[in-house]
C-alpha cells in the first residue's frame, strides 16, 4: 500500500485528475490536469489546450467478455479479440447504473492500477471525477462512494450526473447560427442535454451546469434496445443472430439510419402484393442495403455495401463451381434499417407504453417554469452514442419543433463528438481548480463527516 | 371453470396490485383470455386498448427480453489469475467486501428501495413540483433509534430509509434531512453557482437578444429558481417517462406485419398477430399452426 498523502492534501489539491464517464457500454477515461505546461509524465497526449482541441480520452469497452473457446477478456483486452461469434458479455453497469462492483473493480484494476496498464495511476495521488446516469438509487451511489475512498482511496473525488458535465463544452459553438462566442462562464447557463446511450435516453435541463431535479425524464430504450430489437427482427427474416449481439451491434452502426419520412420510405421498401412485384422493391431508391457478414477467417470486420438485386443469381452459379465470392454471408436489409432507431421516437410501435423522445423533452419542459422555455429550446444539445445514428438530430429538430411553442425558436444540435462529449466537459471542469474544489470531496473530509456527508453534498444540499 | 377469478396480466390498464384480483365475470368477456377462438376477432374492443391480456402479456415479455444483455443465461466469473497483481485485497474493510462481493442485479436494488421506501408510507409521492424549499437548519428531525421518522417537510420520500441491521445502510443517508452536528464548510459555497445568476433573466440575456425578441415570457424569480433547483431528484421509478394514449396525441397506435415489417392490416384469426397481406399471412399461418395447433 502506498504511503499515504499527509495533511498537504487538504490545502492543495491532486496534481492531476482521473476523469472517468463509466458508461454501460465503454468507459471513457483519461487524466487531466490545470497545468498543461507541466503534462503528466506517462499518457501525455491528452493534455492540450480546451481552446484549441479537445482531449480524447481512452474508450475501454466496459464489460468482462468470454468468446466461443471460453478465453475471457477484460476491458481493452477485448480488442485482442478477433473472433466475435456467440461472444457473452458481463457488464457491472445493469441499466446504466454501476451495480456489480466485483466486475467494475477488475475492470478498474485492469485498466487503472495495474502495473502494465496505458492509464496506470496512483489513486492517493490523484483525483476522481466519476459520472453517474441521473436518478441512481442512493444504495448503489453510497456502495459508488465507499468503494472510491475505502477501497482505492482516491484523493478527492466528485461524484456527478453525466449530463451535466456537458455544461462545460462552449455549447453556443455547437450551434449553426454562430455568434461571436462569449465563452465567459464555463457552465453553460441554459441547456437542454439529451444523453441516449447504451442504456436508456435522458433529459435533462441544466441551469448553470446544475440538473433541475424534478425535471429530469427517461425513456427505457437506448442502443442495447435497439441492437436487440435489430437481433430479433434479423433473426425472425434471415439467420439467427440472438446470440451475435457484438455482430448486430456493428451492422446497427454501419445500416441503421433515422427516416425524416417514415410513410414514404415503408413504401418504397415494400415487397408489393403476390404476383405484383414492385420495381421500386429492388433497390428500393437506394435504402436497400446488403450487409457481408463477417466470417473471422478472412473477413474479420463485416461491411455494407449496396444492394444488387441480381446477387441471388451470382450466387446460384458461383456455388456450382467457382471460387470465393460464394463464401460471401449477406444480409439484406430494408426496413429494418430506419425501423429500429424508429422505436426511439415511437416506443409504441412495439407495444411500448411510453412516449417518444420528443413527448419526453415535453414532460420534462412542463416540470420547469414557462419563463425557461425559450432559453431551454433554444439550446437543445443530444450526446450519446445513439446520436451518432444518422439523421437523429435532424428527425428530432423536426419533432421538437411541432410541439414547440410557434413563438419559440428551436435550436437542436449534436455534439461535436457524442460519445466522448460527456468525458471532454469533465476534462474541462478539472482544469479549473477552483471549480472542481468547489464541488469535490477530499478523502480527509470523506473519514472526517462520514459516508451520509458526502451523499448528501454530491446531492447538493 | 373461472369462478369468476381472473388472472391480472399486467396489462397498463390492470390494478398496480399484482397477482390475482376478483373481477365481474360478465359472461363472453372471459374469451380473452382464450384467444384462440374466432369469437375473439369479433368481440367489442375499446378503441384504446384493442389487444388481449395475452398478446399484453407477450408483448411485456419481448420488451423485457430485449433489455437483456446476452440472450442465453451465461454468467462470467472474475478470472483467477488476476488475483496476483489485486492490490491489497485484504485491506478492504468489512463493508466494502460486502459491497463487492455482492451479486445483487438492479432489479434487486430497486426492490429493496421500495421495500424501505413502503415502510415511511406517511408521504405523499408525487408532490415533486411543489416541494417548498426548506432549507436543513429547519427541519430538526429526531436522530432517534427509530429512523422511520426520518421524513421532513419538504422532502420526498426517496431517501433511502437506513435499515439498522444493514451495516452499510445504516451510515448512509440518516442524516440526509437531519441538522448536521459539524456543519461542513463546502456546502454553502455548492449555493455560488446559483448566485453567479443573480439577476434571474440573466442566462436569457446572454443566449442573445436576436434570439428572444419575438416573445419573452415571464421570467422565473431568483428565490424561484433557488427553490427549484432545491428539489431533490426523482426516484428511478418517478423519473419514467410518460405514454400518452393514442388518442391524447392525435396519432393512433402504428401496427405492424410481423413478418415483412411493413403495415399490419390484417388479423391473424387465431393468435391476433398482424400481417400486412394475404402471402405474409401464410408465412404466419405455418408458424401458427405450429404454436397453437389447427
Amino acid at each position: 500500500m502506498a504511503p499515504r498523502k499527509s495533511t498537504q492534501d487538504l490545502s492543495s489539491p491532486p496534481r492531476r485528475t482521473l476523469v472517468i464517464d463509466n458508461g454501460g457500454h465503454t468507459i471513457k477515461a483519461g487524466f487531466s490536469s490545470p497545468a498543461f505546461a507541466d503534462p503528466p509524465p506517462a499518457p501525455s497526449d491528452d493534455s492540450q489546450t480546451p481552446q484549441t482541441a479537445l482531449p480524447l480520452p481512452s474508450i475501454i469497452p466496459n464489460c468482462l467478455a468470454r468468446d466461443r473457446d471460453k478465453k475471457v477478456y477484460i476491458g481493452s483486452q477485448l480488442s485482442r479479440c478477433d473472433d466475435f461469434n456467440e461472444m457473452i458479455f458481463r457488464r457491472p453497469v445493469e441499466r446504466g447504473y454501476l451495480v456489480n462492483w466485483e466486475a467494475e473493480k477488475e475492470i478498474w484494476e485492469h485498466e487503472f492500477f495495474d502495473q502494465k496498464a496505458a492509464l496506470k495511476c496512483d489513486p492517493s495521488e490523484t483525483g476522481l471525477i466519476l459520472t453517474e446516469a441521473p436518478n441512481a438509487l442512493p444504495q448503489l451511489q453510497t456502495n459508488c462512494d465507499q468503494v472510491v475512498f475505502e477501497e482505492f482511496g482516491f484523493a478527492s473525488y466528485y461524484r456527478c450526473p453525466a449530463p451535466s458535465l456537458n455544461a462545460y463544452h462552449n455549447i453556443q459553438s455547437l450551434f449553426p447560427v454562430p455568434r461571436a462566442p462569449p465563452k465567459t462562464s464555463s457552465p453553460a447557463e441554459i441547456l437542454l442535454l439529451i444523453d441516449s446511450g447504451y442504456s436508456h435516453t435522458t433529459v435533462t435541463p441544466l441551469l448553470q451546469g446544475q440538473a433541475i431535479q424534478p425535471a429530469v425524464r427517461r425513456l427505457d430504450i437506448g442502443g442495447k434496445f435497439l441492437t436487440n430489437y435489430l437481433a430479433r427482427l434479423i433473426s425472425r427474416r434471415q439467420y439467427d443472430m440472438r446470440n451475435d449481439t457484438y455482430i448486430v451491434n456493428e451492422i446497427k452502426e454501419a445500416c441503421c439510419y433515422v427516416s425524416r419520412d417514415f410513410k414514404g420510405d415503408m413504401e418504397r421498401t415494400w415487397k408489393g402484393p403476390k404476383g405484383d412485384r414492385r420495381e421500386v422493391y429492388a433497390t428500393s431508391e437506394g435504402i436497400a442495403i446488403d450487409y457481408v457478414l463477417p466470417d473471422y477467417h478472412k473477413r474479420s470486420k463485416g461491411y455494407a455495401r449496396d444492394h444488387d438485386p441480381n446477387a441471388a443469381g451470382k450466387l446460384k452459379n458461383l456455388t456450382t463451381g467457382k471460387s470465393v465470392e460464394a463464401a460471401e454471408d449477406i444480409l439484406t436489409l430494408r426496413n429494418e434499417r430506419f425501423t429500429v432507431p424508429e422505436i426511439l421516437f415511437n416506443p409504441s410501435d412495439i407495444g411500448m407504453r411510453q412516449s417518444g423522445i420528443a413527448q419526453l423533452i415535453w414532460d420534462s419542459l412542463s416540470a420547469v417554469p414557462f419563463g425557461l422555455w425559450p432559453g431551454f429550446l433554444a439550446n437543445v444539445v443530444i450526446v450519446g452514442g445513439n446520436a451518432n445514428v444518422p439523421g437523429f438530430s435532424e428527425r428530432l429538430d423536426m419533432e421538437i419543433r411541432s410541439l414547440a411553442p410557434a413563438e419559440c425558436i428551436v435550436r437542436v444540435a449534436k455534439a461535436a463528438d457524442p460519445i466522448v462529449s460527456t468525458w471532454q466537459g469533465g476534462a474541462i471542469l478539472a482544469t479549473d481548480v477552483e471549480a472542481l474544489k468547489r464541488l469535490s470531496i477530499t478523502k480527509q473530509e470523506y473519514e472526517e463527516h462520514g459516508a451520509a456527508w458526502a451523499a448528501r453534498k454530491f446531492d447538493g444540499r | 371453470m373461472n369462478f369468476g377469478v381472473i388472472e391480472c396480466v399486467p396489462t397498463g390498464k390492470s390494478i398496480a396490485a399484482p397477482g390475482w384480483a376478483y373481477v365481474p365475470d360478465t359472461g363472453p368477456n372471459v374469451t380473452a383470455l382464450q384467444p384462440g377462438r374466432k369469437r375473439a376477432r369479433n368481440q367489442l374492443t375499446t378503441s384504446s386498448h384493442e389487444t388481449t391480456a395475452k398478446q399484453d402479456a407477450k408483448i411485456l415479455r419481448e420488451i423485457e427480453e430485449l433489455q437483456r444483455e446476452n440472450m442465453r443465461d451465461a454468467f462470467i466469473p472474475i478470472p483467477a489469475k488476476s488475483k496476483d497483481n489485486a492490490r491489497g485485497t485484504s485491506k478492504s474493510s468489512s463493508a466494502v467486501r460486502k459491497i463487492l462481493t455482492s451479486q445483487k442485479t438492479f432489479q434487486n436494488h430497486l426492490e429493496d428501495y421500495h421495500a424501505l421506501k413502503a415502510l415511511a408510507p406517511s408521504q405523499p409521492s408525487s408532490s415533486a413540483t411543489q416541494a417548498p424549499p426548506t432549507p436543513a437548519p429547519l427541519t430538526p428531525a429526531p436522530r432517534a433509534p427509530s429512523t422511520l421518522h426520518l421524513t421532513s417537510t419538504g422532502k420526498r420520500s426517496h431517501k433511502k430509509k437506513p435499515n439498522p441491521t444493514d451495516p452499510v445502510a445504516t451510515s448512509v443517508r440518516k442524516a440526509s434531512t437531519i441538522v448536521m452536528p459539524p456543519p461542513p464548510p463546502p456546502v454553502p459555497s455548492r449555493q455560488v453557482i446559483l448566485d453567479d445568476s443573480e439577476p434571474g433573466p440573466k442566462p436569457h440575456e446572454r443566449d442573445g437578444e436576436k434570439l428572444l425578441v419575438s416573445y419573452i415570457p415571464q421570467l422565473p424569480t431568483q428565490e424561484e429558481l433557488d427553490a427549484l433547483m432545491r428539489i431533490p431528484p426523482l426516484s428511478y421509478v418517478e423519473a419514467k417517462g410518460g405514454y400518452l394514449e393514442g388518442e391524447g396525441t392525435g396519432k393512433p397506435v402504428r401496427k405492424f406485419c410481423e413478418v415483412c415489417g411493413y403495415w399490419g392490416r390484417v388479423k391473424c384469426m387465431r393468435c391476433g398477430v398482424r400481417c400486412c397481406a394475404l402471402e405474409c399471412l401464410q408465412v404466419h399461418g405455418e408458424e401458427c399452426f405450429a404454436r397453437y395447433g389447427a
